[in-house]
Parts: structure tokens; sequence; C-alpha cells
């Protein structure tokens, strides 16, 4: 059930504070009906709330307010509702279309979509906490977060929507004797709430996610999905997306509707739907990104995609996209010294391959060939 | 059944004097009255109990306050649950009133023959007790009006050549904050004669109970 039905949970403070933040003009409070306007392209819009919580029909008055605040913000009473309850929250939404009622859905495919609901929102505050593609067992923020998520359910076909608050319930991690903040503490007070980076990253990884996989599709490389992952999705986010849909290839939608009680540059809500097929790319995807691990003397036979320099001349950095032994594709950076970065300027312009040998690293997100035995290209033989 | 009223020829009778008020009866305006009624509906609303008569004049009633509103620029919408609600009309000015803006009302309608006009400046209805109850409440929002059309014995519409009139006379009353009562049937209440259903009466009924409420405004669809 979506939070319509209950729309008389909703206090009359948290009404008023969350129109105000909003940016509607309180007009007055007069014969029992507080009002609220809004300037809006040529028209001036009302709401009307009661000013006594204890009116029969409070609930169909707060209906009518919200139909207004929905019709401003061009999202759901659903979504204003929660948004009203957890005092500023962002939600999102996935779309399934199960073969069942409106309303309804078997209960494996409501059981994996919660499940990977679950794991989007951990994979992406966690993304935000630890700048790695593989994320640790220990994950206390985003673990902290997922316990103030609320996630509910409506008809339509068969909609689960996650309320993100902006704002985490943060504990002091020492008990202390006083609330007063020491001389030599610093407090750190984020540009943006949490709340709100983890829901603008979970938009702009499915965003990047649909996209890449679109392109993968046409090009058949999945490496597309290591050259970034920190801003493209961790493995937990990939998998997470690709689960969503529930059924195998059933496409599914998914929808990020922010609060407009914190300002961002994402401020609209936006709909993205995901493929069937693009859902099995981001599985693959998510498995590509998981076999990164260390390895010493290894060889990796590939072509040069990338090279950058700070000067005309000295060592660089190039990027491979090769193999090693029979395993994926996978791109590999390598620091080289200036007469092999000649070399690989020439193997790239003339697409020859190259052949590099060192130890695997995984720093931070990529794949880091060190201590290089050799570097050699591949010349073509003779006619 | 009652059969559906056939022209009579002209009919001889003054027309209502033009209103100064910002709310005016437009005297030319021919009201189109809707006959599609659907008996069925009625039964579903819980009406159960009720004759087949009954249903479509209580019907007739609603439209006639309907009509009468809208040709006073008001607008008129029916009530999802009337029978929950006491209430069967939500009539809303969609404008400034008197520096109210968008004021409302919901109004319960009830038709009869047998209006009491005793002498005096009163008819007298005699209204159910859980009606009663409900519209005496000072607890909602949206504040109650008890609306009385008194009609002619086999006399709903005639229709004229330049003009349809509807065939009786319409007062309103709050019942707001009176007294609960002990009767066990019905309770009579008291309907002035001057608060008539034209719209200078329309416009007093918003102006001394019409409460101001939310904006009309379309359904929104997140997944369109």
């Amino acid at each position: 059930m979506g939070v319509i039905a209950g729309l008389e949970q909703l206090t009359l403070q948290a009404l008023r504070r969350y129109l105000e933040a909003a940016g509607w003009q309180h007009l007055d409070d007069a014969r029992g009906s507080s009002v609220w306007r809004m300037h809006l392209a040529d028209a001036d819009l009302q709401v009307a709330l009661p000013m006594d919580a204890g009116v029969t029909d409070y609930g169909e008055v707060i209906l009518s307010a919200l139909k207004v605040v929905a019709y401003v913000e061009s999202r759901s009473i659903d979504e204003i509702a929660a948004d009203v309850k957890y005092g500023g929250a962002d939600i999102v939404s996935v779309r399934l279309t199960p073969d069942s009622p409106s309303g309804e859905a078997p209960l494996p495919v409501a059981e994996v979509a919660v499940r990977a609901l679950k794991d989007l929102v951990i994979g992406t505050a966690a993304g935000l906490e630890f700048d790695k593609a593989i994320l640790p067992q220990w994950r206390p923020r985003a673990t902290r977060y997922l316990q103030q998520v609320r996630l509910s359910t409506s008809p339509g076909s068969f909609i689960v929507s996650l309320s993100l608050p902006l704002y985490e319930d943060v504990k002091p991690a020492t008990p202390s004797t006083s609330d007063q903040t020491a001389m030599d503490d610093t407090v750190v007070v984020e540009a943006e709430p949490f709340g709100r980076r983890v829901s603008a990253r979970m938009r702009a990884v499915a965003q990047s996610a649909v996209s890449l996989a679109v392109q993968a599709a046409e090009d058949g490389d999945l490496t597309v999905f290591e050259s970034d992952p920190m801003a493209t999705g961790n493995p937990k986010e990939l998998t997470a997306l690709a689960e969503l849909g529930g059924s195998r290839g059933a496409s599914y939608e998914l929808r990020f509707s922010p609060s407009p009680l914190v300002a961002s540059e994402a401020s609209a809500p936006q709909n993205i739907r995901v493929e069937g097929e693009q859902r099995q790319l981001l599985l693959k995807a998510a498995d590509l990104l998981r076999a990164l691990k260390p390895k010493s003397d290894i060889t990796v036979l590939g072509n040069v995609v990338s090279l950058t320099r700070e000067s005309l001349l000295g060592p660089g950095l190039v990027v491979i996209k090769g193999i090693e032994r029979d395993g994926p594709v996978h791109r590999y950076r390598a620091l080289v010294s200036e007469d092999q970065y000649r070399e690989a300027e020439r193997a790239h312009m003339q697409w020859l391959p190259v052949s590099a040998r060192g130890n695997l690293a995984v720093r931070g997100n990529f794949l880091v060939l060190e201590s290089l035995n050799w570097f050699t290209v591949q010349e073509p033989l003779g006619d | 059944m009652t059969a559906f009223p056939s022209a009579v020829g002209p009919v001889s009778r003054p027309l209502p004097p033009q209103r100064p008020a910002l709310l005016r009866f437009r005297r030319a305006t021919p009201v189109r009255l809707v006959y599609a009624l659907d008996v069925h509906d009625h039964v579903a609303r819980g009406n159960a109990g009720l004759t087949e008569d009954a249903t479509m004049q209580g019907d007739f009633g609603e439209k006639w306050l309907a009509a009468v509103a809208s040709g006073c620029g008001l607008q008129a919408v029916p009530v999802n649950c009337p029978d929950l609600d006491k209430a069967d009309v939500e009539i809303t000015y969609l404008g400034e009133l008197n520096g109210w803006s968008s004021p409302s009302i919901k109004v319960q309608v009830k038709t009869t023959e047998d209006l009491r006009l005793p002498a005096g400046d009163a008819a007298a209805f005699d209204l159910d007790i859980p009606t009663y109850d409900v519209l005496r409440r000072t607890n909602q929002f949206t504040p109650r009006i008890l609306v009385v059309f008194r009609l002619e014995p086999g006399r709903r519409v005639e229709v004229e050549e330049q003009a349809t009139h509807l065939v009786g006379r319409g007062y309103w009353a709050s019942l707001a904050g009176l007294d609960a009562t002990t009767n066990t049937s019905s309770v009579a209440v008291r309907l002035p004669l001057e608060n008539m259903v034209d719209g200078t009466g329309l416009q007093k009924m918003l102006e001394d109970f019409g409460v101001r409420r939310s904006s009309f405004v379309p359904e929104v669809s997140p997944w369109e």
C-alpha cells in the first residue's frame, strides 16, 4: 500500500515545515484554515490546511493539499507524503510488471526486488564511503544508513519504493559528558547531506550503467565498465541493477524523485528504463569487475588504447586493452619509460599489438602493471 | 416511476430581478438538465430500501442545486462518499469572494413535497437523526449546509421556448452547533425563508460558512 492510506499520520507541523521549506508562501491562518500560496507560470496555486488536526475530514483535506503540491513538483502524492513524513527524503521507486494483478507480485519476484534494492542502497552508500571498486566487508556508515531507509509498495503494476532520508541519524562515536564540542575537535559538515549523495549517485550510476550497456552491446566490449567504476558503478551496484527486474529477461523502470528541501543539480524527477538484455550485460560487467585481483609476473597482450604524459618527452602512462593468458579482456595501466612510450605511440598509431610483463596490482579502481620487465611491440610479419 | 414531464405551454411567471451581487443568476441562460439517472448506481451507494421514485427525486434535487450553482459561476462537484459524508455536492467559488480565495462548502440535498410553511419566517423540515447529527457537527473542516427543495406534486420541470423552469423552491440552513436530540426518528429543522437557493443565497452561504480550499489541479502520473 502507498502512503496515501496513511495521510492522517502526517502532522500539521510536518506539513507546514515542508511547505515553508519547499518555497510556499504562508498567506494567513483564519477561520479554521491555514492558506499557503505559490505562483506557478501564470497561475497562483493555493494549499489549504486545517488549523485543527482533529477535524473529521482531516485526511480528505490533506489529500487535496498534497494533490496541489504534487502537481507543482511533478511528483506523485505518495512521494510527497513520504517526503513530508520523514522530514525530507528522496524517493527511489522501481516499477515491475509481473504477470499478476496490479498491486501484487509473485513472492519470489518481490523477494528478489527487495533484496536487490537493499544491495543497491548498500552498494551506493558504501561506494561513497570507500574509493574502491571492490567494497570491503565492513561498511559501517552504509549499514547504519540502511536502518533509516524505509520501503513501501503500491499498485501500478507493482511498485516498490524506498524513502531515503536526506539526513543521517548521526550518533557521537564516543560518549561524552558534555554536549559541547571540544576546542580541538573538528566537526565535518558535508556540503550535501548523505542521503542526497546516495540517491544522486544511484541515479548517476543507473544512467551510466544503461548507457554503457548500450555501448557494450554495440561494441561487444564490456571493459567500458572498467574505465571508472567509481562513477559508473561498483560490482554490488551493477548486480543490484541487474537483479531488480525480478524474473529473467523482464525490463523494469526506475524512478528518482528528489526532495525539493535540498537543492541540487538533478532536482527534477527522472525515470530510467532498464531492458532485459541490458540487465544481462550488467551482470557480466559486475563479474568482470569482481575478477580484479593482484598477481605477480603476468604477461598482457593487447592494444594501446590511451597514452598520457605531462610533457613532450619523458615517461608516461599507457592503457593496454588486452588479455592475460586466457582471461577476459581488461584495461591495464602501466607506467612506461620514454623509449617505451615512443613505442607505445607507434603501436597505437599503427594499431599493432603490444606485450607487457610485470606484476599486476589493483590500485583503487584500476588494474596496474608494476615493475615492468618488458614492453614490446609485436611487429607484423613481412610479406 | 414519474414520467419525464412534457412542456405544458407558455407559463406566465415573473423572472427574478437582476441581482447586483457578485454572483448573479442568469435569467436568459437556459438550464439544461441531464436526466440520465442510473438507478443501479444509487443502489450501489447504499440507498437500498429507498424506492426508485425516491432515488430519482433525490438525484433531481442534486442536479437542481448543481444547475443553479453552475449558472451562477460556481463549481459544483459530486462528493465521493455521500452516505458517509452526509453531503451530496461540494460547491466552490473559483475566485476571490470578499478577500477569500476559493471558498467552499458541502451541501446535503433533500427534496420533499411536504415542506411545512407555517406562518412566520421559516419553513420546517423533518430531517432523519443520522443526517442531523452529522450536519450539526462543528469539527469538520468543510462546513455542511442543508438544502431542501420544496417540490410541487406531479410537477418537476417545465420547458418553454425561451426557458426551462424547475418547479419549486429551495431553502438552506446551517445546523452547525445545534443541540443533540433525544428523538429517535427525525427532528424538525428550521429553514429561514430568506435563505433561498439562488445567486444571492449561494453567495451568502459561501460568505458566511465557506472555508478556503486547495486549488483544483490535474492528477500527476509519475510513470507516464
